[in-house]
């Protein structure tokens, strides 16, 4: 695969790949007839990125793909392979080379990145001005393709807006804030920040804005929806799309099945953000009804814009919006589905927020115990992390790790990622550094920690020896009350002989119950 | 303005000025002998002779009012922003070994013994330079040097820049700085020890296999974009084609990068044979600061890899002044 990058395409590109960095760890890219793909997923495969560059943007594109010639496969020829190769590189590696969005701008020229097949390095030739040419030789591994599945033609909600106006939502958000709820009405849209199981209400910084349907550049919904997303990775789409100017195409059906962020500008180029979302958000009490007690509640609020009003207003998009901040007062009781029932809670989550992975061509028989845990059939080649893991799954979201122990969950699911890609072919210079030798144990690492939930690798054992999970969440015993130590203490002598009290026939009162 | 008298340890009289500006003290005898080192150090003065200095910044200060045994060494200088400059490039909070002699003032710092930093600072750059002796040395903590000529700000604002006055008794007495701007005065004794054999990298034109004058630019790009997880960086100098790579080898692949001997931004290339060394990286980092100041770089690699990068360095008033570093190439082991 060879492909050329010059001008202004240098710098959308450099863009594409830091946006693709704040996703996930490894790059994965793909030629094909079209032009080449840049996708990424992130280690909880909660979300899914990728940007596919058609042949137009590149000045030069050869990607190695001879579609018409039949496969008689030459071992170290690409140009005769059918089958397309994916590569896989660290994200560090090729971001390495476009480190610096402003120097990368300025200096560089022309952009070539080739694939040396011999020597399975990635080789990215920067042109600079004064005629420096920076060479980055970086290792790959080939592996299978990276899919996520969804289906887009059947989403019922579709949202075209200005990438300007989502960041101006998105920078009214704490920024340590995870997730957002965006709930879509046929006539407006309401942007909140989500919030569970916070256990002191009071303590919790409520944002909410609402967006009239009309400044929105395509509003496509008909009936009430919401669905929960993680603002981390709107953050890095926005980051992509704001510089260029172009609109986000969101895509969404019910709780559950994955949001789809778009960023468009054919041919050039297109890009797919795949964000799973939950799959039931918290009862709208919970988050302590903000939209029905605004009305009463805004006067005490602080509220970052001045204008409060939610009537329509044939004035400029900005007065529309309502922002409001606010912290619960003790008044907003707990809800049920908040403390007690922590255990659905759990077991709610754990069935939500993935993304499901398509690889072709696993081979299922390294992996029994994954497969036998999901349950679709052996044969599907779909790996649904959704129904698999009945646990708190620790394929979540890090961004969610605050109850969890975080250490464990990084390099396992990293290790998933090997038992996907890597299977049948070998790893040429593997470049992970806590690659797994076999792979099959990582597999089953994987399951124990699920499990546990906390740091110990166990031996392995089977999926119905599991223990439940609520055994961790059920709380501690109340303390012991010392008080009859404290009264009866020479009983618990343990010299203490009943039968041997010497004052035992000493009568100090007599019995006054008047039995017979 | 008021004004108390309190007499000080030697029985002479000292003013002591409370005015808009602030408190301040005046010795009525600056005297500059040895043994003084625990007078008051910051006099600030709105006496007579600070408006005449105010009127003429650029004049010579208090020192030449001194009516006892003149310092050893006293140089003046209208600017001081590039002393800091190039005492930047080598402060590393070490002690730094001061040459003067005739020619000028050196400035030589030293890591380990794989790095040696020199900044040169000639005779012609001050207005008034006077030295007693042939050669004087001593040793001076860089960071407390850099911090007092610092004392107005790093950088001198438009039009205003401060007067600096440097005088040193000889050994064992203090290096003061007297600074001046707009009518403030500061008083610095830094102490000095004596200087101990500065390493010397036998680094001689002779030698010298290759030799590269280029302009800072490009060399700052390139070394902005280094892989900093590499723990070497490797020099390669080729003669055909002629150009200049750097090598590194990080966490995350190789990066090479190329700069020929025809750019524009190469002056001289001059190679007598490919060579070939590496570099601790961290060593060449500490060549940034004096890179980003730098107009142009000259790197020389003799026959024993030494590599020698000086940066020459323009100030306002087009003086120039140098910075040297010597680098100990990196031996290859084999086995």
């Amino acid at each position: 695969m060879k492909c050329v990058i010059t001008g202004v395409n240098i710098k959308v590109f450099a863009r594409s790949i830091h946006s693709l960095a704040r996703i996930g760890d490894e790059l994965y890219v793909e030629p094909d007839l079209e032009g080449i793909s840049f996708c990424t997923v992130n280690s909880s495969r909660s979300a899914f990125a990728s940007f596919k560059f058609g042949r137009s943007f590149f000045s030069q594109c050869e990607s190695g793909i001879d579609g018409s010639a039949p496969s008689t496969s030459q071992s170290n020829s690409s140009q005769s392979d059918a089958e397309t190769i994916k590569y896989k590189v660290a994200m560090r590696a090729f971001l390495g080379a476009f480190k610096s969005l402003a120097s990368v701008e300025k200096t560089v020229e022309r952009c070539k990145i080739v694939v040396d097949d011999a020597a399975a390095k990635v080789i990215v030739q920067l042109v600079c001005r004064y005629s420096v040419v920076r060479n980055y030789h970086l290792p790959f591994i080939e592996c299978e393709t990276l899919r996520a599945v969804y289906d887009e033609a059947s989403c019922p909600y579709a949202v075209t807006s200005p990438s300007r106006l989502l960041s101006d939502v998105v920078v009214n958000f704490q920024p340590g804030q995870d997730e957002v709820s965006l709930k879509v009405t046929p006539t407006s849209a309401c942007v909140r920040n989500y919030v569970d199981d916070e256990p002191d209400l009071s303590k919790v910084i409520r944002t909410e804005l609402q967006l009239e349907s009309d400044e929105f550049d395509a509003y496509g919904v008909e009936a009430e929806g919401e669905v929960v997303f993680n603002l981390k990775e709107l953050r890095a789409i926005l980051g992509f799309s704001e510089p260029c100017n172009l609109p986000v195409t969101a895509r969404f059906s019910q709780p559950g099945s994955p949001i789809i962020f778009s960023v468009d500008n054919k041919p050039l180029f297109e890009s797919k953000f795949v964000l799973a979302t939950l799959t039931s958000p918290q009862a709208p009490e919970s988050q302590a009804g903000v939209s029905g007690t605004a009305a009463a509640a805004a006067s005490a609020l602080k509220n970052r814009n001045s204008t409060k009003k939610q009537a329509l207003q044939p004035s400029e998009r900005s007065e529309h919006h309502v922002v409001e901040h606010h912290v619960d007062d003790a008044r907003h009781e707990q809800s049920t589905s908040k403390n007690s029932t922590r255990k659905n809670d759990d077991l709610r989550r754990s069935n939500e927020r993935s993304v499901n992975v398509d690889t072709n061509d696993v081979d299922n028989d390294d992996i029994p115990l994954m497969t036998r845990l999901s349950e679709s059939p052996p044969h599907s080649a779909t790996i649904d992390f959704r129904r698999s893991i009945d646990d708190h799954s620790n394929l979540r979201n890090n961004d969610q790790s605050s109850r969890y122990p975080p250490d464990h969950r990084v390099s396992p699911v990293h290790n998933s990622t090997h038992i996907r890609e890597c299977s049948a072919n070998q790893s040429q210079n593997v470049i992970c550094n806590d690659a797994q030798e076999n792979e099959v144990d990582a597999g089953i690492k994987i399951w124990e920690l699920n499990c546990n939930g906390n740091n110990e690798l166990g031996t392995v054992f089977e999926a119905d020896e599991c223990p439940s999970p609520d055994v961790n969440r059920i709380p501690s015993p109340p303390k012991k009350k010392r008080r009859k130590h404290f009264l009866f203490y020479r009983c618990f002598n343990s010299t203490y002989n009943a039968h041997d009290i010497t004052s035992y026939d000493d009568v100090l009162a007599p019995d006054s119950d008047p039995e017979d | 303005m008021s004004k108390c008298e309190t007499p000080n340890h030697r029985g002479r009289v000292v003013y002591g000025l409370c005015c808009v500006s602030g408190l301040c003290f005046v010795r009525k005898d600056c005297g500059f002998e040895p043994g003084r080192e625990h007078e008051m150090f910051l006099v600030a003065s709105l006496c007579r002779e600070l408006a005449h200095i105010a009127v003429c910044p650029a004049a010579v200060t208090l020192g030449t009012r001194c009516n006892t045994t003149p310092p050893l060494r006293s140089s003046t200088r209208p600017y001081e922003p590039p002393l800091q400059v190039t005492d930047h490039q080598l402060q590393r909070g070490k002690a730094a070994t001061v040459y003067a002699s005739i020619n000028g003032l050196k400035f030589t710092l030293e890591e380990g013994k794989t790095l040696q930093a020199n900044a040169f600072i000639q005779a012609e750059f001050f207005q008034d330079y006077n030295i007693l002796e042939e050669m004087l040395t001593f040793k001076v903590n860089l960071n407390v040097l850099v911090e007092c000529l610092s004392i107005f700000g790093s950088r001198s604002s438009a039009g205003i820049t401060p007067a600096l006055q440097l005088m040193y008794n000889g050994s064992g007495c203090p290096l003061i700085l007297l600074l001046e701007e707009s009518g403030a005065i500061t008083d610095c004794k830094i102490v000095t020890r004596d200087a101990s054999e500065s390493l010397d990298f036998n680094f001689s034109n002779d030698r010298v296999v290759n030799k590269l004058i280029m302009r800072s630019e490009c060399l700052r790009e390139v070394f902005a974009e280094l892989d900093q997880s590499s723990e070497f960086l490797t020099f390669h100098i080729t003669a055909s084609p002629p150009s200049l790579r750097l090598t590194t080898d990080g966490n995350y692949g190789v990066v090479q990068t190329e700069i020929p001997g025809d750019s524009e931004m190469m002056e001289t290339f001059k190679c007598s044979s490919s060579t070939s060394h590496s570099y601790k990286m961290y060593l060449l980092h500490t060549t940034m600061k004096a890179l980003a100041a730098a107009q142009k770089v000259s790197l020389r690699v003799d026959e024993r890899g030494f590599l020698c990068l000086q940066f020459m360095i323009k100030t306002e008033t087009n003086e120039i002044a140098f910075v040297e570093f010597f680098c100990c190439p990196e031996e290859d082991v084999t086995d």
